[in-house]
C-alpha cells in the first residue's frame, strides 16, 4: 500500500463529499467524515501494531515486510470497530486484539450503536491475506473496564465491568459482569447458550474492583480441575467458576468476607496469590489475599461442597498474622514444601506461611523489600545450587538507594532462614523488573539515570547509564532492548547479547516502539518507532541489524490517511 | 465429640498437682456434713475439702477427708454413714468405673485398700489391703476394664509406676520410667498409659511424657519435649492421645499425635497456645484449640504419621461461617 496514493485519494474523496453534503445537506454523511483521524492508542500485537483510531470507527493494523523485501510497510488492514473506544488490549500471545466500545450510549435513534467488544485475530495475518474478519460481540450496557483471561496460548475468556472508572449513565450496577466465551462465537440472549452472558455478582455492598482469571485448580478432588474468577471487591472476595459461567440455569457465586460483621470497619483486598502449581494436585489449590491495612494473610482452601450446593466447592478461610501488612506475596515451595511468601517491608523480613498449619516463619532481610518476583526457572537451568523442587525469588522496590535486589533461595529458607538471601548491589532502587524471553536475564528498572540488565545464571548485574529518564521496550525475542526518550528523537538498541548500545536517531519525536514479526517472514523482525502527531507516522527499522546499509530504516507517514472500512 | 476433651478424660487439678497426692477427683455433692469425727487411731483433726467418689448408679459415695484415718461410706437413697476404719490416713480415694468397689492409698504404709461395694457399708471388715513393697504410693488410677490399678506418687520424685492386679491375687508389677510422674492417663483399652513427667528443665528439655504399656512388659517410651505439657486427649478405642505442650515465654507450642500400640510419638507444631484438646472418634481426627485473636484450631489426622497432610489449622471460624453462595439479587 502506498500511503502517497492514499492521502490524496482520501483528501480528494472527502473534498467531493463535503462539497456533495455542501449542496445536498449534511444529514447523510457518516459522522467521521468529520472528524480527523488521531490516534486514541496503539496496541503491539506479535506481528504488527494496532492503531486505533476511534474518531473513525477502526483499528489499524499495521506491519512490515521482512528482510528480503526491505523491511517496507506491508498492506494494512482497517478493520471496524465499535464507536467509543475505551479499552484496547492484546492477548497474552500477541496474536489477539481486544477493543471494548461503549457505542453511541445513550442510544437515541434505531441506527445508535450498542456497547461491543470486538476481537480481532491475526494469527493469520499475512502480507496478501484478505481483509481479517473480527468478531462482534454486542453487549446490553456500557462498561469500561475488560479483563483478558492470560491463561494458555489462547484466550478462553473476557470480562467486562465497571471496576473504579467514572460513572458516565444515570444509573448503573457495578456488580454486573458481562462474560464472553473467546470461544465460541457471538449468540444474543434468546439464544439457549447466549454469548456474552450478564451476570450480576451478589454484594455485601462492595463492588468488581480488579479480577483474577485462575490456572485449573483441583478444588473438589473427585472432579476434574476447574477454573475461578476471582473477583476482589473494596471489602471481600467472590469466587466464580468460569468453567460453568454459562451453565443454563446459571450458577451461582461464592463470596468470602475479610471481616466478621461485627464492627463497622473493613478490609479491603490489595492483591491475590493463586497457588496451582500442580492443577492434579488438591493441596496446590490455594488462594491467598492480602489487604491494604490488615497484617493477616488470608488463605483459602477448597473442599467438598455442603450438601445441595450449586458449585462443586466449597472454599475455606484461614488467617494468619505475619507481623505487618504485607506488601506482596505468593506461593512458593521451600525446603519444607509448600509456603506462602509475605514480604513485610515494616519488619524488613518476609514470613513463610504454612498454609496448612499456620506456622509462619521469620526470614530476615537485609532491606525493606515490598516485591518478589519468582525466578525459579531462570536461576535453575544455571546449576546455581538451587536444590530440585525448590524456588528462588527476587526481592525488589527496597526502601533505600542501597537496597538493590536480593536473591532468596528458598531451598534453605525454613531450615536456615539466616542463611537464604544474596544482596546484589545496585545504585538505585529498583522500581520494576522486567522479564528477558527466553534467556536468563531480567531488566531492573530505576527512576535515576540508570538501568540495569541481571544475569540470574551468573548473579551479575550490568549498570546501563542514560542521559535521562528513558523508557524501555523489551524485544518479545529476547534479543534486545529498545531504550527511547518519549518524544524525542532518539533511540537506542541494545543487544542483551553483549549489551552493545547501537545509538540510533528518527526524524520524529517518538511515542512508542514495538518490536515486530515481519508479516510473511517470522523469522525477520522490525521496529516500529511510532509518531502519533497528526495522522500518525512510523520509522521502521531492521530490529535485528539497525544499521544494516542493505536495510535503511525507512519513514513514514499519514499512516492513517488510509481508507476507512 | 467424644469425651477424650482433656478436662474430661482426665487432666484433672489431681492428676498435675504434684505437691499432693491426695486433691480431689471432683464431686458433686457436698458430703462434709456426713463426715463423723476422726476416729481414733492415728488421726489428727480433719483439714481440707472432702475427696468424693459416688458410684456411677448414684447409690453409694465414698468420702475421704483429709487427716481422717478413714473413709465414710454413705447410702444415697436414706443418707445413712458407714465408717470404714484404716490403719492409715489415705492420700487418695477412687472408685472403679462400674462402681462396685473403691479404692484407698495409704501412702505411709504403700498399701492399697480395696472396699467391695455395697458390702462395705454393711461390714467396714470386707476391705482388703495390699502392701507395695518398697515403693512409694499415693495416688490409684482404676483401668476401665478394672483389672488393674495404676499406683504412684505426685508428692516425691519417683519415677516408678505399679501395676496392680485387682484379682484374687493381687499381683502387681513396677515400671521404672525415667523421670518423676506428673500425672497418668490410662487408655480406654486398659492396655497403655500415657504418663506426664515432672522434669527439671534443662538443655532445652522442658518436660516430657512416657506411653508406658500396662498390660505387657514392653519397655515405655519416653519422649523429651521443649515445652512443658499442659493437656491429654485419650482416644475412646484406646489407639491414639494427644499430648500439648505450650511455653509462651519461649513461643514454643505443639502438640504430640501418641500412637499405640507401636508407642510411636508425632510431633506438630502449633502456631499459637494450646488451650484444649481432644479427640472426634468419628472422624478419626484429635483437635487441638488454641489461643488465638480470630480463633484457631488444629485437626489432626490420627492415621497419619506426620508430614505433609497430617495437621491442617483452620482460623477465622466467623469468617468461614459468612462465606455465603448466592447470585443475583
Amino acid at each position: 500500500v502506498s500511503h502517497s496514493r492514499q492521502l490524496p485519494a482520501r483528501v480528494l474523496l472527502a473534498s467531493a463529499l463535503a462539497a456533495l453534503g455542501s449542496t445536498l445537506g449534511c444529514s447523510s454523511r457518516p459522522s467521521f467524515w468529520n472528524t480527523a483521524p488521531t490516534a486514541t492508542s496503539t496496541v503491539a500485537l506479535r506481528n504488527g501494531v494496532a492503531i486505533v483510531d476511534d474518531a473513525d470507527h477502526r483499528v489499524l493494523l499495521v506491519g512490515a515486510l521482512g528482510a528480503a523485501q526491505g523491511f517496507a510497510l506491508a498492506p494494512s488492514q482497517s478493520i471496524a470497530i465499535g464507536h467509543h473506544v475505551v479499552s484496547a488490549q492484546a492477548s497474552p500471545d500477541g496474536f489477539h486484539l481486544f477493543v471494548l466500545s461503549t457505542g453511541d450510549w445513550p442510544p437515541q435513534s434505531t441506527t445508535d450503536e450498542l456497547p461491543s467488544l470486538t476481537v480481532i485475530d491475526t494469527t493469520n495475518w499475512a502480507p496478501n491475506s484478505p481483509p481479517l474478519t473480527p468478531a462482534l460481540y454486542p453487549m446490553t450496557q456500557p462498561l469500561p473496564n475488560l479483563a483478558i483471561d492470560p491463561q494458555g496460548t489462547s484466550p478462553s475468556y473476557a470480562v467486562a465491568f465497571q471496576g473504579s472508572a467514572a460513572q458516565n449513565v444515570l444509573v448503573e450496577n457495578a456488580n454486573e459482569l458481562v462474560i464472553f466465551d473467546l470461544t465460541s462465537p457471538p449468540a444474543d440472549p434468546t439464544q439457549t447458550r447466549p454469548n456474552p452472558i450478564v451476570h450480576t455478582i451478589q454484594s455485601f455492598g462492595g463492588t468488581p474492583q480488579a479480577l483474577t482469571f485462575t490456572p485449573p485448580l483441583l478444588v473438589n478432588p473427585i472432579d476434574p480441575a476447574e477454573r475461578l474468577l476471582v473477583v476482589e471487591t473494596q471489602i471481600d472476595v467472590t469466587l466464580f467458576s468460569l468453567d460453568h459461567a454459562f451453565d443454563q440455569p446459571l450458577r451461582p457465586e461464592v463470596t468470602v468476607p475479610l471481616t466478621a460483621g461485627t464492627s463497622t470497619s473493613s478490609l479491603t483486598p490489595a492483591g491475590i496469590a493463586v497457588d496451582a502449581f500442580d492443577p492434579a494436585s488438591a493441596a496446590d489449590a490455594r488462594i491467598a489475599v492480602r489487604t491494604t491495612s490488615d497484617t493477616n494473610v488470608f488463605t483459602i482452601a477448597f473442599g467438598p461442597p455442603d450438601p445441595g450446593a450449586a458449585n462443586d466447592f466449597k472454599p475455606t478461610v484461614n488467617l494468619t498474622d505475619v507481623g505487618g501488612v504485607p506488601s506482596d506475596m505468593a506461593f512458593v515451595h521451600t525446603d519444607a514444601g509448600l509456603r506462602l511468601a509475605a514480604l513485610v517491608p515494616t519488619k524488613s523480613a518476609a514470613v513463610l506461611v504454612e498454609p496448612d498449619t499456620s506456622l509462619t516463619t521469620n526470614v530476615m532481610l537485609p532491606s525493606s523489600y515490598s516485591n518478589l518476583s519468582l525466578v525459579t526457572a531462570q536461576v535453575a537451568p544455571a546449576g546455581n545450587a538451587v536444590a530440585p523442587g525448590v524456588d528462588v525469588a527476587l526481592l525488589w522496590n527496597g526502601s533505600s538507594q542501597q537496597s538493590g535486589v536480593a536473591l532468596w533461595t528458598l531451598g534453605n529458607s525454613v531450615g536456615q532462614p539466616y542463611f537464604s538471601t544474596q544482596v546484589l548491589n545496585i545504585a538505585q532502587a529498583v522500581q520494576r523488573v522486567d522479564d528477558v524471553p527466553n534467556s536468563n536475564l531480567k531488566v531492573l528498572e530505576s527512576n535515576g539515570n540508570q538501568f540495569f540488565v541481571l544475569n540470574l545464571a551468573t548473579t551479575t548485574v550490568f549498570p546501563l547509564d542514560t542521559s535521562g529518564q528513558v523508557a524501555l521496550s523489551i524485544a518479545p525475542d529476547g534479543s534486545r532492548i529498545w531504550a527511547f526518550a518519549k518524544d524525542g528523537e532518539d533511540l537506542a538498541s541494545i543487544a542483551l547479547a553483549d549489551l552493545n548500545p547501537t545509538q540510533l536517531l528518527t526524524d520524529a519525536p517518538i511515542d512508542a516502539v514495538f518490536d515486530v514479526a515481519c508479516l510473511g517472514d517470522p523469522a525477520s523482525r522490525a521496529l516500529f518507532a511510532l509518531d502519533l502527531q497528526g495522522s500518525v507516522g512510523a520509522t521502521v527499522f531492521n530490529a535485528e541489524n539497525p544499521r544494516d546499509p542493505q536495510t535503511p530504516p525507512r519513514r513514514v507517514s499519514g499512516l492513517l490517511l488510509e481508507e476507512t472500512p | 465429640v467424644d469425651n477424650g476433651d482433656a478436662s474430661a478424660a482426665g487432666v484433672d487439678a489431681a492428676d498435675v498437682d504434684a505437691g499432693d497426692d491426695g486433691a480431689s477427683d471432683g464431686g458433686v455433692i457436698d458430703a462434709a456434713s456426713a463426715i463423723p469425727a476422726a476416729p481414733d487411731s492415728g488421726s489428727t483433726a480433719p483439714s481440707g475439702s472432702p475427696d468424693v467418689s459416688i458410684t456411677p448408679d448414684g447409690s453409694y459415695a465414698l468420702v475421704r477427708q483429709d487427716g481422717v484415718a478413714a473413709i465414710t461410706v454413705i447410702a444415697l437413697a436414706d443418707g445413712t454413714t458407714t465408717t470404714v476404719p484404716l490403719p492409715a490416713l489415705p492420700t487418695d480415694l477412687t472408685m472403679s468405673p462400674s462402681g462396685d468397689f473403691g479404692v484407698a492409698v495409704l501412702r505411709d504404709t504403700s498399701t492399697v485398700v480395696i472396699l467391695p461395694i455395697p458390702g462395705i457399708a454393711a461390714d467396714p471388715t470386707l476391705l482388703r489391703t495390699t502392701t507395695i513393697s518398697g515403693e512409694i504410693i499415693g495416688r490409684a488410677i482404676v483401668t476401665a476394664d478394672a483389672k488393674s490399678a495404676l499406683l504412684f506418687t505426685t508428692a516425691a520424685p519417683v519415677a516408678h509406676l505399679t501395676v496392680l492386679s485387682l484379682d484374687a491375687t493381687a499381683s502387681y508389677r513396677t515400671i521404672v520410667l525415667h523421670a518423676p510422674l506428673l500425672a497418668v492417663f490410662p487408655t480406654a483399652d486398659s492396655a497403655n498409659a500415657i504418663v506426664l513427667h515432672n522434669i527439671t528443665p534443662s538443655n532445652g528439655v522442658e518436660g516430657a511424657f512416657s506411653i508406658v504399656p500396662i498390660a505387657s512388659t514392653l519397655p515405655a517410651n519416653i519422649v523429651s519435649l521443649p515445652a512443658p505439657p499442659t493437656a491429654v486427649a485419650l482416644a475412646p478405642l484406646g489407639d491414639r492421645a494427644l499430648v500439648a505442650m505450650s511455653d509462651p515465654t519461649t513461643g514454643t507450642y505443639g502438640a504430640y499425635l501418641a500412637k499405640m500400640p507401636s508407642l510411636q510419638a508425632v510431633p506438630y507444631v502449633l502456631a499459637s497456645p494450646p488451650i484444649a484438646v481432644g479427640i472426634v472418634s468419628g472422624a478419626s481426627d484429635g483437635y487441638i484449640a488454641q489461643d488465638y485473636s480470630e480463633g484457631r484450631i488444629t485437626f489432626v489426622d490420627l492415621q497419619s504419621d506426620g508430614g505433609a497432610g497430617g495437621a491442617r489449622t483452620i482460623s477465622g471460624f466467623e469468617l468461614g461461617a459468612r462465606i455465603i453462595e448466592g447470585s443475583n439479587p
